[in-house]
């Protein structure tokens, strides 16, 4: 079985990545730091894979602690790089934290594993995009002035990887920007677990619905979209931990000559922030409380991606759709609200 | 200038006594590198450290190749199947970790310029001709009975360990440990303690083997923490025992969990299993000597802290039974 580190394992994204993985037979090792993620997810992966994944607990930002790492497990074929500090607001009141948490992680990693055959998979997102140009946009629009030291992290971080590719490396690199995943696995075990105030809208509606916020704002009515609300490519995170081992699979075989590339991962569909709340009450049945509120700083006013990339060299296309991710949230909600863990 | 944080590699992390040693060496503000491969061991035991940034976990078989980048201070080797139900179960890797995986270790520290304690037992004293045993007795083991491969494993790490430390001059340390107990013992381990309270809190009759005449010690997991610590940093380096000489037959200890859990239980006899050993008491004369050290803890104060931690389990462990225990 092929050994795939999974940093971030334990995380949203990172935990149903790992479940993909288990499904295509692959072997995760999950690395985390536990900062934004709870060590009972471990058990509730052990639910669903039916085994206990092998986890080591560490900080990447440690250089000794990562070359332990590499040491100890010496014999892995990929790596999934899902370890980052990913608050758009704290990342602007706390930059540096942003820069060092984020980089110095990334370059541990892929200093202490330099000189293997690896196939890395590192987790960016469409903000580099900012507001773009054209919609649906394109793995080839340009990447606009981040519009935090988050966003700018992930800008930076693929620059990064490009750089090593051309100086030459063991490394074979696919970058995934991802649009906005929500939803849960479907046995509701594993789900997002926001810490405080969710900043993600579905999590907010979840949360309102099941009676832990009283009211979801909706900012801005006034944009020029269809209903006056933002809008947004929304992926099942089934979906696009499925993407990872896509990823994964391309880079593996014998043919595939690139050394670095990069890919929407999104629906390829817009959906508004009302619609989404819509969508959220016809497919649950549940009503859920909300105003129209002023526009937030910083928020860009439509985005989607063309995915036809994606499906063609990728391989990959979204299956689930809004209904699906709206349900499978709900359940999620439902199942932590009974049992906190 | 402030020190910088010492270092420390505790295998066996996730187990009984490995967890309490991370927890110790936390609060004394080490840096704490924890590695357990989980067959015993349990992540629920350390889950409350993995916050902390001066706390390490890996998931790692210390039989294999271990590697540590950079300063380390000392190595604590607590990795190791404890109780007869697992040695039984998984012999050949516990004739590993105690020769293979001491062996490691001991590179390790030699590399480094470490410290390094090892975990031994009361076990390398097998079925003791002497009561109480000191550390100059030399043992009764069957090398070839069923309990042979863990107290020839830790009888051979006590062997390369000293090796190391006369022919290479390695800073070394042995604990020989007696019974030992306190939460975060499995109350499935096979061990008479946590079997009798097991028995007590589902209202089933606690079963002796034999007349239940033989004797235990049983020491406080604080105690022996304790006794540990202040090993790791004397200057001894041949064994010392650490336990409590307070001796009871299992007879008088099953009345005795009787009494604390307030049931009222039997106690029902079992044939005597094979090599059990008759009687054990450590000779602490050396561990009150040298380290200043005795047990503090009473067998009445730490039966009710365990009592309770086995009491708040999950009802669904409690009255899980995989109990063929040998009355370690």
């Amino acid at each position: 079985m092929s050994k795939i580190l999974v940093t971030g394992g334990l995380g949203f994204i990172g935990s149903h990545t790992v479940v993909e993985l288990v499904n295509s037979g692959y072997d995760p090792i999950i690395v985390d730091n536990l900062a934004n993620s709870d060590i009972k997810i471990l058990d509730q992966l052990t639910r669903i894979i039916g085994y206990k994944p092998i986890f080591h607990k560490l900080d990447l930002c440690d250089e000794h602690a990562v070359k332990k790492l590499a040491a100890l497990e010496p014999d892995i074929s990929g790596i999934i790089h899902f370890a980052a500090y990913k608050a758009v607001g704290e990342s602007v009141q706390h930059p540096l934290k942003y820069y060092r948490n984020n980089f110095f992680s990334m370059i541990n990693l892929l200093e202490a594993y330099a000189g293997k055959p690896i196939n890395f998979v590192f987790s960016s997102s469409c903000t580099v995009y900012g507001q773009p140009d054209h919609l649906p946009v394109t793995e080839s629009a340009p990447v606009k002035a981040a519009q935090s030291p988050y966003g700018n992290t992930k800008q930076i971080a693929e620059e990064m990887l490009q750089d090593m590719i051309v100086s030459g490396s063991n490394y074979k690199v696919i970058s995934l920007r991802y649009f906005n995943p929500v939803g849960a696995h479907d046995s509701a075990l594993i789900g997002e677990l926001p810490i405080g105030v969710p900043q993600n809208l579905v999590p907010f509606i979840t949360q309102t619905a099941i009676g832990k916020r009283e009211k979801i704002t909706v900012f801005g009515n006034d944009y020029n979209t269809p209903d006056g609300s933002c809008v947004r490519d929304y992926i099942h995170v089934v979906d696009l931990a499925k993407a990872h081992v896509a990823a994964l699979k391309l880079m593996a075989q014998p043919d595939y000559n690139k050394g670095y590339d990069v890919f929407n991962i999104g629906t390829g569909n817009g959906t508004t922030v009302l619609q989404i709340i819509h969508a959220f009450e016809n497919a649950t049945g549940v009503k859920v409380n909300y105003s129209i509120g002023p526009r937030r700083e910083g928020d860009v006013e439509q985005v989607w991606g063309d995915v036809t990339k994606s499906a063609k060299q990728l391989g990959w296309r979204a299956e689930l759709g809004i209904d699906e991710m709206m349900q499978s949230a709900w359940e999620w909600e439902k199942y932590i609200f009974r049992n906190p863990l | 200038m402030e020190e910088p944080r010492k270092i420390i590699l505790i295998t066996g992390a996730a187990g009984f006594l490995g967890s309490h040693l991370c927890d110790r060496f936390i609060k004394e503000d080490y840096h704490v590198i924890g590695m357990d491969n989980l067959i015993t061991g349990d992540l629920r035991n350390i889950e409350h450290l993995f916050k902390l940034g001066n706390f390490e976990f890996y998931n790692h078989d210390v039989s294999k190749f271990v590697y540590v980048p950079g300063q380390l201070d000392y190595i604590l080797h607590f990795a190791s199947p404890a109780s007869p139900i697992d040695y039984l179960k998984i012999p050949i890797q516990t004739l590993k970790v105690g020769s293979l995986g001491t062996h490691n270790l001991l590179g390790l520290a030699r590399n480094k310029k470490a410290r390094m304690l090892i975990a031994s037992t009361s076990e390398v004293y097998g079925d003791p001709n002497v009561n109480p045993q000191p550390e100059e007795y030399w043992g009764n083991v069957n090398p070839v009975g069923p309990r042979g491969v863990y107290d020839e494993a830790k009888r051979f790490q006590e062997a390369i360990t000293m090796a190391y430390h006369t022919f290479h001059g390695l800073e070394t340390r042995i604990v020989r440990i007696f019974n030992t107990y306190g939460p975060r013992m499995r109350l499935n381990d096979g061990r008479v303690l946590p079997a009798f309270i097991g028995q007590a809190l589902r209202g089933e009759p606690l079963t002796i083997f034999g007349d239940g005449s033989q004797t235990r010690s049983f020491c406080y997991v604080d105690d022996l923490i304790e006794g540990i610590y202040r090993l790791l940093h004397s200057d001894y380096a041949q064994p010392m025992n650490i336990g409590n000489p307070d001796e009871i037959t299992i007879r008088e200890f099953g009345e005795e969990i009787i009494k604390l859990t307030g049931t009222d239980q039997k106690l029902v006899s079992l044939p005597l299993p094979t090599d059990d050993p008759k009687q054990r008491r450590p000779d602490i004369t050396k561990a009150r000597a040298i380290l200043g050290w005795e047990p503090k803890v009473s067998r009445r104060e730490g039966l009710k802290i365990t009592y309770e931690y086995f009491r708040s389990l999950p009802e669904k462990e409690i009255q899980h039974k995989d109990f063929t225990y040998y009355n370690k």
